[in-house]
């Protein structure tokens, strides 16, 4: 592919690396505030481009080699199209990992990992343990896990927020870094959240998961508690979040066992009260 | 097929043909369990059918 006389960024998103083709300065600006440039003599493991097409009402693409996985958005979602695009490299691509929609972090080299559908609180929740208690975010989006070893590798990058979170998040004290709202997307308005780092972690390393909390945002309860479920009930539930097992069959029967019967597993019915969810969750890793 | 015994008791099924995983509630295993000690593993036409029959009796908790 020859395209040296486009404009290009190259930078690590998480633990893979992209290059982004694109015209649109504003988004090359965003990128290079978010994620770190990447060195020129590493490899590249995505290349994709968001670009704009169309003068009346400007639309953007997003594009990996040949394939457009989405429907041109309006001009001003090319942000979200472009974590979304990557979302979707990774999903499609990276089957050396059983791949689970969640968040996960860490605290005290213990992991917890958060699978949730959309509207579950997970992003929020996740918002508020990395910038109320000390928690690290390895992942926003989706846990790898070693289909070798069960372990969890981190990839952070931003947190999605949506809606009603986006005010929520804002007003914490160390909410510093979060790109404007963008509104009518097919998920709404969202932002995204550059979460803060409390220490420093390779992101070679594997973790090990102590829990998996499904939490499931609850304005109408009057108590937040971690209900425990069996091992078996969190693996189904855990195929029903998982992006490739589907695809990965045998292996990813043997990872999600291994990682499963290593944890404790819990519903979290909670009613966005943030200091009772720390108290909680700190149980489960010390 | 490939099968898993959680720490509570429960199996999991992998169906490798099917491409499906079934839990089984640990209530059962455990008659499984007896089941296995008196006979030879049980193939896939016959584990099929099984699963349907135990399905139908509310006994597998979930299939995917």
């Amino acid at each position: 592919m020859t395209r040296d006389h486009e404009a290009f960024v190259t930078y690590r998103a998480g633990r893979f690396n992209f290059r982004l083709f694109t015209s649109i300065s504003r988004l090359k600006e965003t990128v290079s505030q978010i994620y770190a440039p990447l060195d020129p003599d590493n490899i590249v493991d995505f290349e994709i481009a968001v670009q704009p097409q169309r003068w009346y009402r400007p639309q953007v693409t997003f594009k990996f080699q040949q394939t457009e996985p989405f429907l041109p958005l309006p001009a001003n979602q090319a942000y979200p199209l472009l974590e979304w695009g990557m979302n979707w490299c990774v999903t499609q691509h990276c089957h050396q990992y059983l791949i689970i929609h969640a968040a996960v972090l860490e605290k005290n080299n213990k992991v917890i990992i958060l699978p949730g559908s959309p509207g579950s609180g997970k992003s929020t929740l996740s918002a508020a343990l990395c910038l109320l208690d000390g928690w690290n975010l390895l992942s926003d989006e989706m846990a790898l896990v070693d289909t070798t070893s069960g372990l969890v590798f981190p990839s952070p990058r931003p947190i999605s927020l949506k809606n009603a979170s986006i005010d929520i998040v804002s007003q914490f004290p160390c909410a510093k870094q979060i790109t404007p709202s963008v509104k009518d997307t097919t998920k709404g308005t969202v932002a995204h959240l550059v979460a803060p780092c409390h220490r420093s972690f390779s992101i070679d390393q594997g973790y090990p998961a102590v829990a998996v909390v499904f939490p499931t945002y609850t304005p109408t309860s009057t108590c937040n508690r971690l209900n425990p479920i069996t091992v078996g009930n969190s693996f189904m539930r855990l195929i029903e979040n998982s992006f490739n097992y589907h695809i990965l069959r045998q292996v990813g029967f043997d990872a999600l066992g291994q990682l499963a019967n290593a944890c404790g597993h819990y519903t979290y019915p909670n009613n966005g009260n943030f200091s009772e969810s720390f108290a909680l969750l700190n149980e489960l890793i010390r | 097929m490939s099968t898993l015994t959680t720490i509570d008791g429960e199996l999991l099924i992998f169906n490798s043909q099917l491409n499906k995983t079934s839990l089984i509630s640990a209530e059962l295993n455990e008659v499984l369990n007896n089941l296995q000690e008196a006979s030879e593993e049980l193939d896939t036409e016959t584990f099929n059918l099984a699963i349907s029959e135990l399905t139908k009796q509310g006994l597998v908790i979930s299939t995917t």
